[in-house]
């Protein structure tokens, strides 16, 4: 799909899963291939474990730093339900949903006073809604990779790999190299897994 | 977040966050004193003035509240230093009784405040307007839209507040904060840092009596002198085009606006009035502005404090014009704005029909009402679930008033706890606690984390000392202000830098005050202290309880410095009978039931190892995980 003005991208997850760096990474990506970018989010430890939305806009002049509803190309789902809250608010009808099929359960449902929805029924709707749904477990991949934590940055392999962004693959590798503290070989590693399923989801 | 951009001495493009781009304005601007007390959503400022703390040679302290971090910066900037401190704008109510002076005095060396007001309460107790602080202490305001332009605004405000001689507040919000774009880096030429002579300044910051109404005079001619000043402001300017529409905005609504006028195909049919200096306001540009319109929009979040100014200039300058904004019923006074709802805005002033957001994705729409809610939980490990673990159950068949206070602990006040009767501001809960002790029949319960106690409790403890009231407060030490990302504070051998410091003992200054009833005891003893509240309880005077151990992310922190394991438990589904204590009430993330047996079961990669949920097991079923040699 190529960029014509701009490209809307939300990363939806849970406080913790690391929306906040996914979108810098891309964000700072961007602006090193000469594009405009504008990421907004909401920071705060208060996130953690609540739902989270980070918002990240690239084109050639951007004003607004925040998606407007229904308008996102694409929503990374970094948690089911997220992923579909995220979906019903930002994506436009037939955009591109990736979502990671391992839920993180709010402890109401752990305590048994809520019930999480079946994986079927919200992929059904996601379905809908979308003209194309790339399905992964990310931790399992980032697990493979060496690195749990890191589902955050096989996602982000994944949206390379689907070949919609603007700039080359190697623009997000460096700017994982220089967002990232630690561990920089398993986090590349846990990219380029992801990028594999998304090149195989590209067509 | 790439520390190196901030420091780089490099003039090129980088991609910021405001609060990095502020400070890299700051480092810019060569300020040499820096004081803060961490508020989101500021607290990335402090953040990276802490990160950049070895690179160059600027004082930085973090203060007990923000009262004092504006004092430090005032003290510095009578001597001629350069100072900022940054904080959210309910900080801002704690520095106020100092900014209003300052106003008065005036300072030497500039001085920059950076407020962030927090429309949607994101992180706050409140979606407080900050900018009425500006026009009532006469204290200059400009407001960015960007990361670039808080850039800017912070190297001109340092400038301004020198040739005016006064401090001069950048005024945000978390949506302007909390953005990242492209900023651009000029150099940075710093001198070196060096004491001042205070005999050669010879100058006087007092304000009394008559001094002050002299000094109120002065006040009055300077805010004369930059509203004319600001009518030529470069943070002031015209999107002109040939039309009878017209939008007056300003901060991140400005970036709403220019994004809805594109959906809406109206980019060169509206004119825009976008503006920076917010105080004194550039009155002549804005009569100029509204003079041959015939509609005119305000897009400002929180009060209508642009559209009052707007209302009185238009009463002499074009009566004619009609006026959409708060008062019109246009836009709500509550909640952050967004470009949905601005588009819907415009498209209201003009007659428009605006596009039905809500019915284009239907099937969406329903599931998403069926989607249990997700609260912000405490994090694996956390020292306040075990806390709560045990005043829990002391609490039982206790009746009470609950008396909650600013910190991670709030959450208490959400499902699955929901527990508070009361929550208001830092330290408050002590306050509180005092006024309730003589009224009500039940015991007061308070509890305050340890940076909220140096922050604004200690006076209200005191005042419980000297008056006799009898109640019992909960003093939560994670030694480390957690809620704004895990800041050093005076619970901690830390200071701004991680350079060592002096820990300023809690249990001290509870003693010295007088107070009989003082225990420590460890958060992660959920059995033990049960009694040990209990006890507290039933003390009949005021009973204080330090629950502490180190905040989990912060001690997770500390481990993987030192190279320490974090040892996992795991459920002995041979010895678990069921009982459920483990997760009923604990509300541990790392909990599931497995479908197949209905026993709990521990998250490895989530288990912080706190052993919490072990002691409290009746069958002993919850076992460390064995360490391979």
């Amino acid at each position: 799909m190529p960029v014509q003005n701009e490209l809307n991208i939300i990363i939806a997850g849970v406080g913790g899963q690391g929306n906040v760096r996914g979108a810098q990474i891309i964000g700072t990506a961007a602006v090193r291939a000469g594009y405009h970018a504008r990421v907004s989010d909401v920071y705060g430890i208060a996130q953690r474990g609540g739902p989270v939305v980070s918002h990240v806009r690239i084109g050639k002049e951007i004003y607004g730093s925040m998606v407007e509803e229904h308008t996102a190309d694409i929503v990374i789902g970094l948690e089911p339900m997220e992923a579909l809250r995220a979906a019903a608010k930002f994506l436009r009808p037939g955009g591109i949903v990736v979502l990671s099929t391992r839920p993180i359960y709010p402890v109401e449902v752990n305590t048994g006073k809520a019930t999480y929805p079946a994986l079927e029924a919200i992929m059904a709707v996601i379905s809908k809604v979308s003209r194309k749904v790339v399905q992964l477990d990310a931790t399992k991949i980032a697990e493979d990779a060496g690195i749990p934590i890191a589902a955050n940055i096989v996602m982000l392999g994944v949206l390379s790999g689907l070949g919609i962004l603007p700039f080359p693959e190697e623009a997000i590798k460096q700017s994982i190299r220089e967002n990232i503290p630690r561990s920089i070989e398993q986090n590349l590693k846990a990219f380029d897994s992801g990028s594999a399923i998304g090149r195989a989801n590209s067509r | 977040m790439v520390l190196r951009d901030v420091v780089a001495n490099e003039k090129r493009n980088a991609f910021m966050l405001c609060n990095e781009a502020i400070v890299r304005g700051a480092l810019e601007s060569d300020v040499k004193v820096v004081a803060f007390y961490p508020g989101a959503p500021t607290s990335e400022v402090l953040d990276t003035f802490n990160d950049a703390v070895g690179s160059f040679d600027y004082h930085m302290e973090i203060a007990t509240n923000e009262k004092v971090a504006l004092e430090i910066c005032a003290g510095a900037s009578f001597a001629g230093i350069r100072s900022l401190t940054a904080m959210k704008s309910v900080g801002t109510n704690v520095a106020s009784d100092a900014l209003f002076v300052l106003g008065y005095t005036g300072v030497r060396g500039g001085l920059v405040l950076v407020m962030a007001d927090d429309p949607h309460a994101h992180s706050s107790q409140s979606e407080q307007d900050g900018r009425f602080f500006a026009p009532n202490a006469y204290i200059p305001m400009l407001e960015p839209s960007t990361a670039q332009e808080a850039k800017d605004m912070v190297k001109r405000a340092f400038e301004i507040s020198e040739r005016h001689r006064v401090p001069v507040i950048v005024r945000t919000v978390t949506r302007v904060n909390h953005q990242s774009g492209i900023v651009r880096l000029d150099g940075i030429d710093r001198k070196e840092f060096r004491r001042v002579k205070w005999r050669e300044l010879n100058e006087e910051f007092t304000t009394l009596g008559e001094g002050a109404r002299q000094k109120k005079l002065k006040m009055l001619k300077r805010a004369e002198e930059l509203a004319t000043e600001f009518e030529s402001s470069e943070f002031n300017y015209v999107r002109d085009a040939p039309s009878d529409f017209g939008i007056i905005t300003s901060s991140v609504s400005y970036l709403y606006v220019l994004e809805a006028l594109k959906i809406l195909g109206l980019e060169s049919k509206a004119k825009v009035l976008k503006l920076g200096t917010t105080y004194p306001l550039p009155k002549n540009l804005i009569r100029t502005f509204i003079k041959g319109l015939a509609k005119v929009l305000i897009v400002e979040e929180l009060s209508p404090y642009l559209e009052r100014e707007v209302y009185a200039l238009a009463k002499d300058t074009n009566p004619a014009v009609t006026i959409y904004g708060k008062w019109s019923g246009t836009f709500s006074e509550a909640w952050e704005y967004n470009p949905n709802l601005v588009v819907k805005g415009i498209a209201a002033a003009l007659g428009m029909s605006a596009p039905d957001y809500d019915s284009i994705v239907d099937d969406a729409k329903k599931l998403k009402v069926a989607l249990p809610d997700r609260y912000p939980t405490f994090c694996a490990g956390c020292p306040h679930r075990g806390t709560w673990a045990a005043l829990s159950q002391a609490l039982k068949n206790k009746p009470h008033y609950f008396s909650n206070d600013i910190g991670c602990y709030s959450m208490w006040i959400y499902p699955p706890i929901s527990h508070a009767d009361s929550s208001l501001c830092m330290g408050a809960s002590v306050g509180v606690a005092n006024g309730l002790s003589n009224v009500i029949e039940e015991r007061v319960v308070a509890v305050v984390g340890d940076s909220t106690f140096y922050h604004a409790a200690i006076p209200a403890i005191m005042n419980a000392v000297h008056n006799g009231n009898k109640f019992t407060l909960i003093i939560l030490d994670n030694s480390v202000t957690a809620m704004t990302g895990q800041q050093p504070n005076f619970s901690t051998d830390f200071t701004a830098g991680w350079r060592q410091g002096k820990k300023v003992s809690i249990e001290n200054i509870c003693r010295a005050i007088g107070i009989e009833f003082v225990e420590i005891v460890d958060s992660y003893d959920a059995k033990k202290n049960i009694d040990v509240f209990k006890r507290a309880l039933d003390f009949d005077g005021l009973s204080i309880v330090i629950s502490r151990r180190e905040c989990a992310l912060y001690g997770d922190r500390n481990k993987r410095r030192k190279g320490e394991a974090i040892i996992p438990f795991y459920i002995d589904t041979e010895q678990c009978k069921k009982a459920y204590v483990c997760m009923r009430d604990f509300y541990c993330p790392c909990y599931s039931i497995d479908e197949t047996d209905k026993k709990p079961r521990i998250a490895q990669e989530q288990c912080d190892g706190c052993s919490v949920c072990s002691k409290l097991c009746p069958f002993v079923a919850v076992k460390r995980t064995e360490v391979k040699p």
